[in-house]
């Protein structure tokens, strides 16, 4: 990718699908989830790793989409598949097993090592904002060797302790996952935020930021975050996207629903007003 | 062809088996989505109901917002990509409803235990997590924790459930009720296996040598199922494979405009739920309203699996005619 020429025009999503699509490698197998992610393993599948395979906890796996699947029931998952089956199928046989190298989970909280919340703002039993849940993010950050974070990023999102814990990362640091009996060789290997790219510390597992997103500042993204965040000796500005990339993305998503969903809405806001949709 | 038939209406259906404080499996997560039976029992107006389903979108959104559901079980709850379901969001967090969560895994595990007459499900997941620790109205019956006796691995036992009625939308089935489904299931099979009862909404009807020339499609024979529904459309805002696509144009209203709008949830009952008979009256009004071509152009064009060869086999196996 080095010989190729980065973008110089893009917005916030574009920059993080490219991200996540980097964490793929060639060959690997991927489980995803709505949104973002998607669009991350479809583009590392069009540039650098075409023969990285995907799996949804549908039931699906391998499949040829001749769309960009709006949702991981998306029925164009199934024809031309190489299998397709149920979730156990896909949980129990693929995931448990240890057979997939990536998921991908989105959350509402992180903490510092890496434990994520997607179920609640505040008490479980009377919370300030309920969430959708865990959906299978729990199971993928279990039993995927590495699991990418994808999430939005504001400073009550990234907390010393998360409100509830949804899917492990590394706890409480150190070892101490894998004496709770989760599976050796897993946990998260990034944060892919709204603001920069995180990475967790071989030792202690705690957070660091590795890259902050361009017009952003280590100190911008330090405030952003509650607790004292460690920084890499190296840090540097988020890898931009290639033109390819960029290119391959907008053409994943010529709508615009998951890279420009502000516009998106007011054009199919405008259209139901005129079909009186209600 | 049977003497007795299995078919009956909707509202039937629902009016024999389903009694207010039940607990049922609706296939909720668009993938066998068993949209004409949810909105029967809005029409029916159920009460007390707990609802099991890993990652329900809509409909059960719609069953909180028309106050049908005292509890779920579940493992995720949304309009997935589309927007948050802000019945289901609302109602708890203003205390209306109450939830157990599970993962997706775990909350499928509970189903395919029920399925298989086993009292819970040992799993490897769920550890190191609040859906562990924290228990709701299950209590002590929602999980436990043990090591294993044979590796001393630490597990998960999930304890395993039987809803009184499951419901879920195939694609066919015969008048005795062998129901026949196809595509990516989902957690699907084990909540239609779960029921103590099973109510299936069909596309098709087709005849049982239909039924026969693809047994790997049997989802459940006849004597697992208490009701068949003739039911085309009957998955409608979601999909079924081969028959009808995601309507993603109206699941985008749905959770865009209706669902976080008091005045315009009420509406949608009222117009596509309250205001019509049954499932054909609800596409009926979809027609009028938008269309027969918008409708036609959810139907997808065919792409046929190859035949295979399952071969017949011949009585007498000696050959001793050679």
């Amino acid at each position: 990718m080095t010989d190729q020429k980065y973008a110089k025009d893009f917005t916030l999503p574009e920059l993080m699908i490219a991200a996540g699509a980097r964490e793929i490698k060639d060959g690997e197998r991927v489980l995803i989830g709505v949104g973002l992610p998607l669009l991350s393993a479809m583009l590392a599948k069009r540039t650098h790793a075409p023969n990285s395979k995907m799996a949804y906890e549908t039931g699906s796996f391998d499949s040829l989409p001749s769309r960009t699947p709006f949702s991981v029931v998306d029925p164009d998952l199934v024809p031309r598949a190489i299998f397709a089956g149920q979730l156990t199928d896909i949980m129990a046989l693929f995931l448990q097993r240890g057979f997939v190298d990536v998921g991908f989970v989105g959350g509402a909280q992180v903490d510092k090592y890496g434990n994520l919340n997607s179920t609640c703002f505040g008490d479980y039993f009377k919370p300030d904002v309920r969430f959708p849940g865990s959906g299978g993010a729990h199971d993928f950050g279990t039993f995927a060797k590495r699991s990418l974070i994808v999430m939005v990023h504001e400073k009550r999102r990234f907390v010393e302790k998360c409100d509830y814990v949804t899917t492990p990362g590394y706890l409480r640091g150190g070892n101490s996952r894998y004496e709770e009996g989760l599976p050796e060789g897993t946990g998260p290997a990034a944060v892919i935020s709204t603001r920069g790219v995180f990475r967790f510390s071989p030792e202690t597992k705690e957070m660091y930021l590795e890259t902050f997103h361009p017009g952003l500042t280590v100190d911008s993204v330090k405030e952003n975050v509650n607790w004292d965040l460690k920084v890499s000796p190296i840090v540097r500005e988020t890898e931009p996207p290639t033109e390819e990339q960029l290119r391959i993305t907008r053409e994943l998503d010529p709508e615009g629903f998951f890279l420009r969903r502000g516009e998106y809405n007011k054009k199919i806001k405008a259209q139901a007003e005129n079909m009186g949709w209600l | 062809m049977a003497e007795e038939t299995k078919v009956m209406t909707m509202k039937d259906a629902i009016s024999k088996y389903v009694k207010d404080g039940m607990t049922l499996f609706i296939s909720a997560v668009w993938a066998n989505h068993a949209a004409a039976a949810a909105h029967e029992i809005i029409r029916q107006g159920k009460k007390d109901l707990t609802l099991i389903e890993s990652s329900p979108g809509e409909i059960f959104d719609q069953m909180v917002g028309a106050g049908c559901v005292k509890r779920i079980i579940l493992s995720w709850s949304a309009n997935e990509a589309f927007g948050p379901g802000y019945r289901f969001r609302r109602a708890v967090e203003k205390g209306l409803i109450e939830v157990e969560d599970y993962s997706n895994f775990g909350l499928t595990a509970k189903l395919m235990a029920g399925a298989m007459g086993i009292p819970f499900m040992p799993i490897m997941s769920q550890k190191g997590s609040s859906i562990n620790e924290i228990k709701a109205f299950l209590g002590e019956n929602k999980l436990k924790h043990m090591e294993c006796p044979f590796t001393k691995q630490k597990v998960t036992l999930i304890s395993g459930i039987n809803p009184d009625v499951s419901i879920i939308h195939c694609q066919r089935a015969d008048l005795e009720g062998n129901i026949q489904t196809w595509g990516s299931l989902f957690s699907a099979k084990w909540g239609a296996l779960s029921g103590k009862t099973i109510i299936a909404s069909v596309e098709e009807i087709v005849d049982t040598d239909t039924i026969r020339r693809n047994p790997e499609l049997t989802l459940a024979p006849g004597f697992r199922v208490a009701a068949v529904v003739h039911e085309p459309w009957g998955a409608h805002p979601g999909h079924l494979f081969g028959y009808h696509d995601d309507d993603r144009w109206f699941r985008y209203m749905y959770a865009n405009f209706v669902s976080d709008d008091d005045g315009k949830f009420k509406q949608f009952l009222d117009e596509w739920v309250y205001g019509v008979e049954d499932r054909a009256g609800y596409i009926a009004n979809y027609i009028k309203k938008y269309g027969y071509k918008r409708l036609m152009r959810l139907k997808p064009k065919p792409f046929y699996s190859d035949p295979i060869n399952y071969g017949t086999y011949p009585f007498d196996t000696m050959h001793m005619d050679i």
